[in-house]
């Protein structure tokens, strides 16, 4: 196979350093086109793990929500969540096929982890960073928190921080 | 001789930079002192060791310093996470690439060769700081091996084209076998196709080989020879442990379904090394990448049970995969690779002591074996350096 000449080769290597700024920059236009139009969601939270060593500062917490339907599907991890709002708070409805939901939450595309017990336990981690942690691990311990997040389309929820509850 | 006998007064020379250069002065100087060359002959072969003179250890602190950079700019980046708005995370994170692409491609066209090297392995540093940055903005938690492939794939096509030096050779190295090998460990597991991409993740060492084949650029496809085959033979003498262990019928073929990609991809290796054999000259690919595969091979997919019969068999193989590359590489006159042969077959003889075959006869065997071999590539080598010594 003949070499290529200069100028393809001054082509190629072009194409080479541009591919990681298309492949990063689409991927944030990706992201950001999912989360066109998502509304917020207060959800509170509750039995936190302050750090995970091996991935950096990041909080674990479970979602405090109001859970109702079958939860059985969700302990692999397979099922789909409907949020709602109602008096009692955040409600994570579990999904039936085809059902109509406005905020689908995917617990596998989340990243959601469900821990087996009645009602099932649902534990996301959010990172923060090092300044801020020693001020939200006491507000963490003394206080009750909400998770700030977001619902994308494609049914990832998004956590985005942790504040106070009001 | 120097003219006119007796001791002769230097002449001051340039000094060399390194270390090895300081020590190669001084025996420079102790030969023309002892009237064993003249100040002449000293003087060329000085020129001419600078003129080929590696600086390894500029290369080294090179390394160590742009990976601080990168590492640091990673750090600083983390500490101060939340204070910074997302937007413009990404927006200075995708800048500082597209300014570090534009002045490594300002340095390549220019022919500034360490500047373009070390902005090339910034650029990469920035790729895997942008997908962590990525992953954080937007949740993206997963697999480790996932985002290490991500890398890969993205940096991968420009360390191919513009990499020049051992610098980006090694990174390129180094990350297309330690990513794919994140991924087999990560999913050993799980059954079906992932048994191949196991397979073609365990068999890099045999790409990157591949790969230095065509590359024309003398450093570069030096590192990567150096690294390929450095972990095709610290695979295969790692592998040679699983004889201490049980391997069952499910366990073999599924070992044999993950060699499958390993054998198509030795037979490509060896025909490539055939066609350019870099410093690989035969019978050297024969006995490091067949070699390899056959013992692989040997350990993982013949059903065995740990007993004595397999740890004096694994031990045997063992003799006879690093006896193989010993012959080979004292045929070639690949010295290093002989004397690391040697050293590899002592640790082994050293284990046969703290292992116990069981019994102490045949833990006697395994001595009485390996201590022969030992004694046979040591008179070898010997015979090899005399002989190189009179021609």
């Amino acid at each position: 196979m003949p070499a290529p000449g200069p100028i393809a080769r001054r082509g190629w290597l072009l194409l080479a350093l541009l591919l990681p700024l298309l492949v990063l920059g689409g991927n944030i236009l990706r992201h950001q086109f999912n989360l066109l139009g998502a509304a917020e969601w207060r959800i509170p939270v509750s039995g936190y793990d302050p750090r995970d060593p091996l991935r950096g500062r990041f909080v674990r917490f479970s979602y405090d929500w109001t859970l109702r339907g079958d939860a059985r599907a969700c302990l692999d991890g397979q099922c789909e969540l409907c949020l709602l709002r109602e008096d009692v708070g955040v409600v994570a409805q579990v999904r039936a096929p085809g059902a109509q939901c406005h905020a689908r939450v995917d617990v596998a595309a989340s990243r959601i982890g469900v821990r087996p017990g009645w009602p099932p336990q649902f534990s996301s981690r959010i990172f923060i960073s090092e300044t801020s942690a020693p001020a939200l691990e006491a507000q963490l311990r003394r206080q009750p928190m909400e998770v700030v997040a977001v619902v994308d389309r494609s049914g990832r929820l998004i956590n985005r921080r942790l504040q106070p509850r009001n | 001789m120097p003219a006119g006998g007796g001791p002769k007064r230097l002449r001051p020379r340039p000094r060399l930079a390194t270390s090895s250069g300081v020590s190669l002065q001084r025996k420079l100087d102790s030969w023309v002192e002892a009237g064993l060359l003249d100040e002449d002959a000293a003087a060329r072969i000085n020129a001419f060791e600078q003129q080929d003179r590696r600086p390894l250890a500029i290369w080294a602190a090179t390394a160590l310093g742009l990976l601080a950079v990168v590492l640091g700019v990673m750090l600083l980046v983390s500490a101060n996470w939340d204070r910074i708005p997302d937007w413009l995370k990404l927006a200075v994170h995708l800048l500082l690439l597209a300014g570090v692409g534009g002045l490594f491609w300002r340095a390549w066209a220019r022919g500034q060769l360490w500047l373009a090297e070390a902005l090339l392995f910034i650029g990469s540093g920035l790729v895997l700081a942008g997908i962590a940055l990525q992953a954080q903005v937007y949740q993206l938690t997963g697999p480790v091996w996932a985002s290490l492939l991500l890398w890969l794939a993205l940096v991968a096509p420009a360390l191919l084209l513009a990499g020049r030096t051992r610098l980006t050779g090694s990174l390129l190295a180094i990350l297309a076998m330690v990513a794919p090998a994140a991924m087999a460990i990560a999913t050993i597991d799980a059954g079906g196709w992932w048994l191949l991409a196991q397979g073609l993740a365990l068999a890099t060492p045999l790409v990157v080989l591949v790969l230095a084949t065509f590359s024309r650029r003398r450093a570069f496809r030096a590192a990567l020879v150096e690294l390929g085959v450095g972990a095709l033979l610290g695979g295969a003498s790692i592998v040679h442990v699983a004889w201490a262990f049980d391997i069952g019928a499910a366990a073999a073929t599924d070992s044999l379904l993950r060699l499958l990609p390993a054998m198509a991809l030795a037979a490509l290796c060896l025909w490539r090394l055939r066609v350019r054999p870099e410093r690989l000259r035969p019978p050297l690919p024969t006995a490091i990448v067949l070699g390899s595969v056959v013992v692989v091979a040997l350990a993982l997919v013949v059903p065995h049970s740990d007993d004595v019969a397999s740890r004096v068999v694994g031990a045997l193989l063992f003799a006879a995969y690093w006896g193989g590359i010993a012959r080979a590489a004292a045929l070639t006159g690949a010295d290093r690779l002989f004397a690391i042969a040697v050293g590899a077959l002592a640790v082994r003889i050293f284990i046969v002591y703290l292992e116990l075959f069981g019994s102490l006869a045949a833990t006697g065997a395994g001595l009485l074996v390996g201590g022969l071999l030992l004694v046979a590539l040591s008179w070898g080598w010997q015979r090899m350096v005399r002989r190189r010594g009179v021609a």
